[in-house]
């Protein structure tokens, strides 16, 4: 600077200082009020960009969470069928172990059985045909308006006749008029989950124990046991060998549905690690976005005081500086 | 929501364009009132200067000083003094404003190129002569215009991109579905765009001074397609066409790169759109400004039957795969997906591949129908013929037809089958859902390399820099103001303590010669005493 001052500039700048230090002091009080360090994208451009990207993974990651509670509340209620309908065929299962097991049953006996069996046959249906709390069939796949099956009898109505021909894939007992297609919910950016089961996977078609695929559905198979079992013992020649068979297909039925039911459960595993992750990413993604957006508070406390003290100085300074004149003396 | 959002930052960005165009009109008429101010003063001076006995006419010459520092603020201008004394004032790169007693007249109007945008012109004769814009710098006036080209339209260009990809991707998506009431791509009741931009199609402005009677229209590009999403190839310049009489060239005008061709319709791939001549002839010298982008925030809309009636939303696929119940192998069929263009099997008629001996033989589908099978990497066509066509099956191939591609994997046992068919009551299917989700997170802009969101954050950062870069240029050139200034002051500067030391100067010098005179009078009176 030059070595003369004019009396405007001595004004000018003090009041310039002035008006930097409250400018300045403006800018760090609404940081303080706000609580953020980037307001407008000019405040740290890079940092406002990063912070779009993170909030919009926090939201991301948000979808993926909720996603993950629906697929849970799906896949335990699938669970609690799936128990249901294991328990059901375990039953079946034993009365037919019973019935082999026993010669000595009468045609009577047998035919109490064969009400139980009945009863049975009629609750692994109904499990079958189950909807949810909407209203949604559980296993019709993507048909959740259409019932997946339809016995062509009532299979709690004993005057049903046996089949002339033991029921199977082409003479079957309940149709499924469901599809093969899974509901699936993305659970994760890289995971997308199936979060039902078919009624066809679960009761059309399951593997025996060496891998070959039953034909048939489950129901065809305790019909035909029910038949096997109402049949007159006098005219009942082939009874132990239709018994065996049809108590190994059934068998085959409930070893499927606990292998499913264990895939759900470790769906729900995967689901629980899967949230854990999820809690981490987000509590992760919020610190970073913290750390590019909030304000330090002590940081800029002290600024502020810093900034408060200058004022003061310019002030008096100006002040002082401004009741200088040679006038005031002559 | 997401429309109206973008909808209320495309009025808000057109509020700040009015905004400018109203700054460029009121800062051209102070320009025009200065200048005229300046060419009178050179003629007062003039006169003055002949009339006063060679006197300088110092406060004509003052106001006129200052008129030239008002006029300063408003445009970039320099000065060149003449030997008449006259002051003459350039702009630019040396267009005359004021020349002597003269004045040329600076115009704001509607630019001949795009009249959305307000042009400064200079008047050359009774005609308006538009200036390039690097040509007014400085000032408020350059500012404005410097504002309008760097931040304010890349950024309408930007946002509006975002929202074209966003719609063009997601519409695409959305066409491959089928609704809750099993209407598809075809159906009557169908409604593939779930957003609408109407009209969709970039802006085109004939030059005014066009001497052809040619319309121009453009049109998108339909997004392409990778293997995993649909992606866009809009850029976010607005681009020229002009005419030279045989070729029309295509300048992209944010880094000039110039496209040619010979005829029209003028297909643009890499800009995702293309130009055809809607009527008329265009004339030698024509040309045109096309803005793809910049219009889109403000006609994007949801489409009001689906907003209406959200049944209609396509979250299910049209087709689905299936296992024949009665199958003895173990092999199983993938989902299929869907590509545009596919035609579904209709209801009651499934494409069925059924196992025997080694081949799979398809049938229901259309005598010609192409079947691609693609196995380790080597795709082979089949044509339907005689209702059938069959091909070696070999696990994991996938088949490919009709648009709908899918994959067989296992065992299959004699005489087993598998379908794809027409997703009839599908209702809780959510395929094409879980895709048009995932185009949030996927790269579907900039010829797919970058996901919505990266360009918005781009958009935001690009505007955060310059405003950044301003406000640091902003303080760089205040501290060179400011020690102008002080220079300036120092020299010419008032010092009241040193004008008081005159002043105290002066007084005492007057009464030394008060006192002097006082004496001189007595010595006087005492000589004349004698």
């Amino acid at each position: 600077m030059a070595g003369r001052a004019s009396t405007n500039q001595i004004f000018d700048s003090g009041l310039q200082g002035i008006e930097n230090v409250q400018s300045r002091m403006l800018k760090t009080q609404q940081d303080l009020s706000t609580g953020k360090r980037v307001r407008v994208p000019s405040d740290d451009p890079v940092a406002a960009a990063r912070i779009l990207e993170i909030t919009q993974s926090v939201e991301v990651n948000n979808r993926h969470i909720e996603n993950q509670a629906y697929a849970t509340s799906q896949l335990s209620a699938l669970e609690t069928k799936f128990g249901q309908a294991t328990e059901t065929m375990q039953d079946i299962l034993d009365r037919s172990v019973q019935v082999g097991n026993s010669a000595t049953l009468s045609d009577g006996d047998r035919q109490s059985i064969a009400v139980e069996l009945r009863q049975k046959l009629a609750q692994l249906l109904s499990i079958a045909n189950a909807q949810d709390a909407n209203g949604q069939y559980m296993f019709s796949g993507s048909k959740s308006a259409t019932q997946p099956f339809n016995p062509v009898s009532d299979p709690v109505d004993a005057s049903v006749p046996a089949s002339a021909t033991p029921h199977s894939a082409t003479n079957s007992y309940a149709t499924y008029s469901g599809d093969q297609t899974q509901q699936r919910l993305q659970v994760d950016s890289s995971r997308i989950m199936p979060t039902t089961e078919t009624g066809f996977a679960v009761f059309m078609r399951p593997k025996d124990k060496n891998g070959n695929l039953t034909t048939g559905s489950v129901f065809d198979a305790i019909k035909n046991l029910i038949d096997t079992v109402e049949k007159p013992s006098a005219t009942n020649t082939t009874f132990q060998t239709d018994l065996a068979g049809q108590t190994a297909e059934l068998r085959a039925f409930l070893d499927n549905t606990v292998r499913l039911r264990a895939a759900v459960g470790a769906r729900l595993d995967e689901i629980d690690s899967l949230g854990v992750a999820a809690s981490a990413t987000d509590e992760q993604l919020q610190t970073s976005r913290s750390n590019l957006e909030d304000l330090d508070y002590a940081k800029a406390i002290s600024e502020f005081t810093q900034q408060q003290t200058m004022l003061q100085a310019a002030q008096k300074t100006f002040r002082a500086a401004s009741d200088l004149s040679l006038f005031n003396l002559i | 929501m997401l429309t109206a959002r973008f909808n209320s930052v495309n009025s808000r960005l057109s509020e700040i364009n009015d905004g400018v165009n109203a700054g460029l009109v009121s800062a051209v008429t102070s320009i025009n009132a200065y200048a005229k101010q300046i060419a009178d003063l050179n003629q007062q001076i003039f006169v003055a200067q002949a009339t006063a006995n060679g006197q300088p006419p110092n406060d004509l010459l003052d106001q006129r000083d200052q008129q030239v520092i008002e006029l300063n603020k408003l445009v970039g201008v320099r000065t060149l003094m003449s030997d008449s004394g006259s002051l003459n004032v350039f702009m630019g790169s040396g267009q005359q404003l004021v020349i002597g007693s003269s004045a040329n007249t600076m115009t704001a109007t509607p630019s001949a190129a795009d009249p959305t945008r307000v042009a400064v012109g200079l008047q050359v004769l009774s005609t308006s002569v538009e200036l390039p814009e690097n040509l007014v710098s400085g000032g408020s006036l350059g500012g404005l215009l410097a504002f309008r080209r760097d931040s304010l339209e890349p950024t309408a260009n930007q946002l509006g991109r975002v929202a074209l990809d966003l719609v063009q991707t997601f519409n695409a998506q959305h066409a491959l579905g089928q609704d809750l009431s099993g209407n598809k791509a075809g159906d009557a009741n169908f409604e593939p765009d779930f957003f609408v931009v109407s009209p969709n199609a970039p802006t085109i402005f004939s030059n005014t001074s066009n001497t052809g009677t040619a319309s121009l229209t453009a049109t998108f590009d339909a997004p392409s397609a990778n293997a995993t999403n649909f992606y866009s190839n809009l850029n976010v310049s607005d681009y020229r066409l002009a005419y030279d009489g045989t070729n029309y060239t295509v300048t992209r005008l944010s880094d000039q790169t110039v496209f040619s061709s010979a005829t029209l319709p003028f297909a643009l791939p890499t800009e995702g759109f293309s130009i055809q001549l809607g009527s008329g002839v265009i004339s030698t010298n024509d040309s045109f400004i096309i803005k793809p982008t910049h219009d889109a925030p403000g006609r994007l809309t949801l489409n009001s039957s689906i907003a209406a009636d959200p049944r209609l939303i396509a979250a299910a696929s049209p087709v689905r795969a299936q296992v024949t119940g009665t199958n003895s192998g173990t092999a199983s069929i993938v989902a299929p997906t869907v590509a545009t263009g596919y035609t579904a099997p209709v209801a009651g008629t499934p494409a069925r591949f059924t196992f025997a001996a080694g081949n799979l033989a398809v049938s229901g589908l259309a005598n010609g129908t192409v079947l691609t099978v693609t196995s380790a990497g080597v795709s082979t066509n089949y044509t339907v013929a005689a209702g059938t066509a069959s091909f070696v099956y070999s696990s994991g191939d996938t088949i490919a037809f009709n648009g709908l591609t899918t994959q067989i994997n296992g065992t299959p046992g004699a005489g087993d089958s598998f379908t794809v068919e027409a997703n009839s009551s599908g209702v809780s299917d959510g395929t094409n859902s879980v895709l048009l989700g995932k185009l949030l997170t996927q790269k579907t802009m900039l010829g797919g390399t970058a996901s919505y969101q990266t360009a918005y954050s781009q958009l935001v950062s690009d505007i955060g820099n310059k405003t950044r870069e301003i406000q640091l240029k902003q303080k760089a050139q205040q501290s060179l103001l400011d020690q102008s200034v002080a220079a300036r002051e120092a020299q010419s500067g008032v010092n009241l303590d040193e004008e008081a030391a005159n002043l105290l100067r002066y007084q005492q010098a007057f009464q030394a010669s008060a006192k002097l005179i006082e004496y001189g009078g007595k010595i006087l009176d005492t000589i004349l005493a004698i």
